[in-house]
């Protein structure tokens, strides 16, 4: 086992210092991906690491109707910019920090030595699988981020809900992958021990 | 494989769940706010002018604020998750969750603290460091700690990770 460590340590440090090079290709080309499947009314530009959504309401008329149903002082609190005479659709910027979508990889690179050659029954076809399965992930977070802007924008009311919960949460989506990946590993090592 | 399979995700979901209502309640500022007095004490023996304000660290050359990704909590949540599928008795699994959260702390406060030297001497490379190195570094760690865990535990048993 010692060897596979060191193999995994000496990949760990290779692939974590260098992923200022590569990481960012792999971060923009799945945020690339997210945004080509979701819907028109998204769009996207990177800004260094971080990715500026623009996020248009898909009916305005009925972004209009839910802000007319808000109070002045909800409305003054999210800080809307309208006005009664106001009907123009209101837009939603959000930037979120892409770089860490690179991390899972780092992880699944290191382990990959363990994978070969420990006497884990793990099958390099199902562990190439399962990183396909957490590329996957990382998309649908994404896209999952992507759709919760959506219906803020297109109901200004959740606004403070979406600030307040699921903003905070979205470095959390970058671990999700990592902790399947270990999970998908404890299962492993409990089968072979318990075989 | 299905119960362990299991066990692992509801461990998950639960402690993930907790995680997010404590972060909406405002509960983990004063956890925060311990994170950030430790690592500008540390920074203070290590001789570096620093003080704590809340979860602020301020030093003359800049601020750093700490927010629950800087802690060990989201690794914590993945380690007890792992140590909460194993056979062992549940003082053990208590026990060892106790000992990784300890580990995990400790190995956290350097992460801080290294960072503050990063941000203060190669701030070209804090980016990386911050948001790449020491982030994957924390994930492979708290594998890592999960394996010497179960090693120790199966060390009189057949040990998949050690050659025939």
């Amino acid at each position: 086992m010692v060897k596979p460590v060191i193999y995994s340590l000496i990949l760990f440090l290779v692939f974590s210092v260098t992923s200022q090079l590569w990481g960012p290709y792999y971060s923009k080309s799945v945020a690339n991906i997210a945004i080509a499947i979701g819907s028109d009314n998204v769009s996207g530009e990177f800004n260094g690491d971080l990715l500026e959504l623009t996020i248009k309401p898909e009916d305005p008329a009925k972004q209009w109707s839910k802000i007319q149903q808000m109070s002045v002082e909800k409305i003054a609190e999210i800080g809307l910019p309208v006005s009664q005479d106001s009907r123009k659709a209101i837009n939603y910027n959000s930037e979120i920090e892409i770089r860490p979508v690179s991390i899972w990889l780092i992880l699944y690179i290191t382990l990959i030595p363990v994978v070969l050659k420990s006497n884990l029954s793990i099958p390099f076809r199902e562990y190439v699988a399962f990183g396909v399965i957490c590329m996957t992930l990382n998309l649908v977070l994404i896209l999952s981020i992507i759709a919760s802007l959506e219906i803020v924008v297109s109901n200004p009311a959740y606004l403070t809900t979406w600030d307040q919960v699921a903003n905070p949460l979205t470095p959390l989506l970058n671990l999700l992958p990592c902790a399947l990946l270990i999970g998908y590993f404890v299962v492993k090592v409990k089968a072979t021990v318990n075989n | 494989m299905a119960r362990i399979a299991s066990t692992y995700i509801l461990a998950l979901a639960i402690l993930g769940s907790l995680y997010m209502l404590f972060l909406s309640q405002g509960i983990l500022n004063s956890y925060l706010n311990f994170n950030a007095y430790g690592t500008s004490t540390i920074l203070n023996f290590l001789g570096q002018p620093a003080k704590a304000t809340a979860n602020i660290i301020n030093t003359p050359g800049m601020d750093l604020k700490i927010i629950p990704e800087c802690t060990p909590l989201l690794p914590a949540i993945i380690l007890i998750a792992s140590m909460a599928v194993g056979r062992q008795h549940l003082k053990e699994k208590l026990y060892g969750m106790f000992v990784g959260f300890i580990a995990l702390s400790v190995i956290n406060f350097v992460r801080t603290v290294s960072l503050y030297f990063v941000a203060a001497h190669q701030p070209q490379w804090f980016d990386n460091a911050h948001l790449i190195l020491w982030q994957s570094l924390m994930v492979v760690l708290t594998i890592g700690l999960w394996f010497l865990w179960e090693k120790s535990y199966f060390q009189s048993r057949y040990i998949p990770w050690s050659n025939p």
